[in-house]
């Protein structure tokens, strides 16, 4: 399987030009045995190092031709980890580190078997790091008291890089929401969804939003530890800073709101973002959007309005809202039931930028009073929830409940009536 | 002497109650845990870890209970990148992502994440020495697991069983056989901090609580929490907590046990363009102190006694890049992304360097 690795292969006898090659003289993915040809008898001139393969997914690296009575010593020693360690390291890096005080080899597990020693690393060895390996011959000869022949190098060394895979791009991204071009400056979040599994921890990097002008405006975005994606991997929620958003915080008086009113913003997802493959995306995504004023008003539920289908159809009841609301709530917030109290099952979409609720049943309707629950957390694009703005004003009286939800009733098959 | 006896006697029995009590609802097993992210230690060696993929805290028994006596500094320089080498990968490829320090042998333990995408792998590592950085084996451990099966709740996932809603645990601290997880949702931006009883019980007996703070007695809000540590002022146990929009907050923590809602004092802003990273309590000659790491400003030291003795914040702070409420000291030290108490003489931090090395290093509590 040598073919699937780049390296080139050097062989030389003498340790004193190994030992230039570590000093940084060697070409990076040179790979130099150490190891004298003439010493046919001491057991160690068969010796040699496998490199991972792609049949194995890269999990293991074997040193070779190992005589079996070697073999038989070695088990009979039951060497410590820092014995294995000492006799056969691994390091990342193009070259050899002067001691594992500097750098410490990778951590994997050793095992004997009949031609050889395997090396299993922890996690398989990744594709374009470059590793460094070296099998020590004299500590060899004093665990098995075979002697080394002097002609011998007093270890083995190699260094290879696995090939990177042909970059393959599919992925994509599918929807950023809101989907409206006309943002209050106060919006809260962004959820950006994609084709396929995507990688986590390089969002900072890749999703800017930019002025007019094109330039990347600064400290916009919360900053976390954590990115916040689905368990998929293939939605992730983008808060701007709410410090900068809430009224009477530091941020928010010292810089003001990250957007302006009036302004034009594009929000720009790179395609350098890697999916779950480490490809990157097919293409740049751009969101174009204005800002108008700041909301900071409730949704008032007592101005949607509710068509209701006729009795046994399966036409979608519809609600519009009195304006866009958060998509990712609204896709969970509204619970149908029979006026009973009984879970109504039915296929949820969310449309006309998020202003849209239908709710096709999976059963046709049948005539009946029915009950749509909505949760009283369920927000606009500001963050104002149903039961309370974002930052409550408490001295202009905004209102501020604790009720859980709100309650929308109807009736199929008699009068079509909405309280 | 006699009397002597008994006390000591009844010590060693209660002792060894509580060492049983702690265990009680343990497996012997290899769990499944899906990330790791937040740790922190409970008493007797047992670290709980949070597993925002899964929804769920584990409480795992490390069996490191050797006691240090030796207050000795811990550092590792580039532990970044002695990391990365020993996990067969670049820097660039992992992510530390939180530190805790074993109170009974002194070891660091390390949340771990290594690779991307498929490729992603969660470990634990503990650092006992300057040269000895080594894994926590997950495999064959006696453990127990809290579901946070309020989470999602079911009618929220699709028909399909399918749910985007997740909670990322942002913090965990134990206190006196209770577990408190601060989370973010990927959906609400709300502070939900949830209390645990530890043993875990196998009915949930999770409550879960919405904190308020008020900005300049006007603007009432809610938001996650980023850090969060208890402490007791004058016997009484108090919570203060970070936001992820900076204002520090402290509540007495037996308003969790009334209600739903909790409206904590907002005891200071710490600066715009600033996030607070980590905080722990600490205690130099006999008192209690607050040490805070900070994105953007320096270390921050603060008294509790003074905590107690703040108003809550009510007036806007004019001087541009200020900051409010009660005193604090700035320690002269930047770059300090994670701290946790090493032992009598040290806090233990993870640093970054003014030369871009990222270090494990031991600050001296004599100059904090």
């Amino acid at each position: 399987m040598l073919g699937c690795i780049e390296l080139k292969f050097n062989r030389k006898n003498i340790s004193s030009a190994v030992l230039l090659a570590w000093l940084g003289f060697s070409a990076a993915f040179s790979l130099q045995e150490s190891l004298a040809a003439s010493s046919r008898n001491s057991g160690f001139d068969s010796i040699s190092i496998n490199l991972p393969t792609e049949a194995d997914n890269f999990k293991s690296l074997d040193v070779a031709g190992v005589e079996a009575r070697i073999i038989r010593i070695l088990e009979s020693q039951s060497l410590t980890p820092a014995q294995w360690q000492r006799l056969f390291a691994v390091y990342t890096g193009e070259t050899l580190p002067d001691s594992a005080k500097v750098k410490p080899a990778v951590m994997g597990a050793y095992g004997l078997h009949e031609e050889g020693i395997r090396f299993r690393p922890r996690f398989p060895f990744v594709r374009g790091v470059a590793y460094s390996v070296k099998f020590d011959l004299d500590f060899l000869a004093s665990l098995t008291d075979i002697k080394r022949p002097p002609s011998a190098g007093t270890f083995l060394s190699q260094t290879f890089v696995l090939p990177k895979l042909e970059e393959n791009p599919s992925t994509r991204v599918t929807t950023v929401y809101p989907t409206t071009d006309r943002l209050p400056e106060n919006v809260l979040k962004f959820y950006l969804h994609f084709s396929a599994p995507m990688s986590r921890g390089r969002l900072s990097e890749n999703v800017h939003l930019l002025d007019d002008a094109g330039k990347k405006v600064p400290a916009v975005f919360l900053e976390l530890d954590q990115e916040l994606w689905d368990p998929a991997t293939q939605r992730v929620t983008l808060f701007l800073d709410p410090a900068r958003i809430k009224r009477g915080l530091r941020s928010h008086n010292d810089l003001g709101m990250a957007l302006k009113v009036e302004q034009k913003y594009t929000l720009l997802i790179q395609r350098d973002l890697p999916d779950a493959e480490g490809n990157r995306l097919v293409a740049d995504f751009r969101k174009k959007f204005s800002v108008i004023v700041a909301d900071r008003i409730s949704p008032n539920y007592e101005k949607w309005q509710v068509s209701v289908p006729a009795e046994g159809s399966v036409e979608a009841l519809v609600i519009r809202f009195d304006e866009a609301l958060d998509h990712a709530l609204s896709g969970r917030m509204l619970k149908m039931r029979k006026a009973s109290g009984e879970l109504i099952f039915g296929n949820v979409s969310i449309s006309a930028m998020e202003t849209r609720w239908e709710f096709a049943p999976e059963q046709p309707w049948q005539s009946g009073d029915y009950r749509i629950e909505v949760d009283a957390a369920l927000e606009d694009l500001a963050g104002n929830k149903l039961n309370r703005v974002f930052d409550v004003d408490t001295a202009a009286g905004d209102k501020r409940d604790f009720e859980k939800q709100v309650v929308l009733s109807f009736t199929v098959g008699k009068k079509e009536s909405v309280e | 002497m006699k009397r002597f006896y008994i006390t000591l006697f009844s010590i060693m029995f209660a002792g060894s109650a509580i060492a049983g009590n702690l265990r009680d609802g343990f497996t012997t097993g290899s769990p499944e845990i899906k990330s790791i992210g937040s740790l922190a230690f409970g008493p007797e060696g047992i670290l709980f870890i949070g597993d925002s993929q899964s929804g769920a805290v584990f409480a795992i028994d490390t069996g490191d209970k050797t006691p240090s006596t030796q207050n000795e500094k811990l550092e590792v320089n580039r532990i970044d990148e002695s990391i990365a080498s020993l996990l067969g990968t670049t820097v660039k490829d992992i992510r530390i992502l939180d530190l805790a320090v074993n109170p009974i042998s002194h070891n660091a333990y390390l949340s771990i994440s290594r690779g991307q995408g498929k490729d992603e792998a969660h470990i634990i590592l503990r650092v006992t020495s300057p040269d000895n950085i080594e894994e926590v084996s997950l495999q064959n451990i006696s453990y127990s697991k809290r579901e946070l099966s309020n989470i999602v709740d079911v009618d929220a996932k699709d028909r399909r069983g399918r749910s985007l809603r997740r909670l990322s645990i942002t913090d965990l601290v134990y206190h006196k056989n209770q577990l408190f997880i601060a989370g973010l949702s990927n959906e609400e931006f709300s502070s939900i901090l949830r209390v645990t009883p530890f043993p875990f019980e196998e009915k949930e007996q999770t409550s879960s609580l919405e904190i308020f703070h008020a900005a300049h007695k006007r603007y009432e809000t809610n938001a996650p929490i980023r850090t969060f540590l208890t402490y007791e002022m004058k016997d009484v146990s108090q919570i203060l907590a970070a936001f992820t929009c900076t204002p520090l907050v402290s509540f007495p923590m037996s308003e969790i046990q009334e209600t739903g809602h909790v409206k904590g004092a907002t005891v200071a802003e710490l600066g715009s363009n600033n996030r607070p990273l980590d905080m722990i309590v600490y205690k130099k000659e006999d008192k209690d102190f607050i040490l805070l790491a900070n994105s953007n400003r320096t270390l921050m030291k603060i008294d509790t006694e003074d905590i107690s003795k703040q108003e809550p914040v009510t007036e806007p702070v004019t001087e541009r890049w200020g900051t409010a409420g009660v005193d604090f000291l700035a320690v002269p030290q930047v770059g300090v992304q994670q701290i946790d108490n090493l032992n009598d003489d040290y806090v233990l931090a993870i640093q970054r360097a003014g030369n871009g090395d990222l270090n494990l290093r031991s600050l001296p509590i004599r100059r904090l």
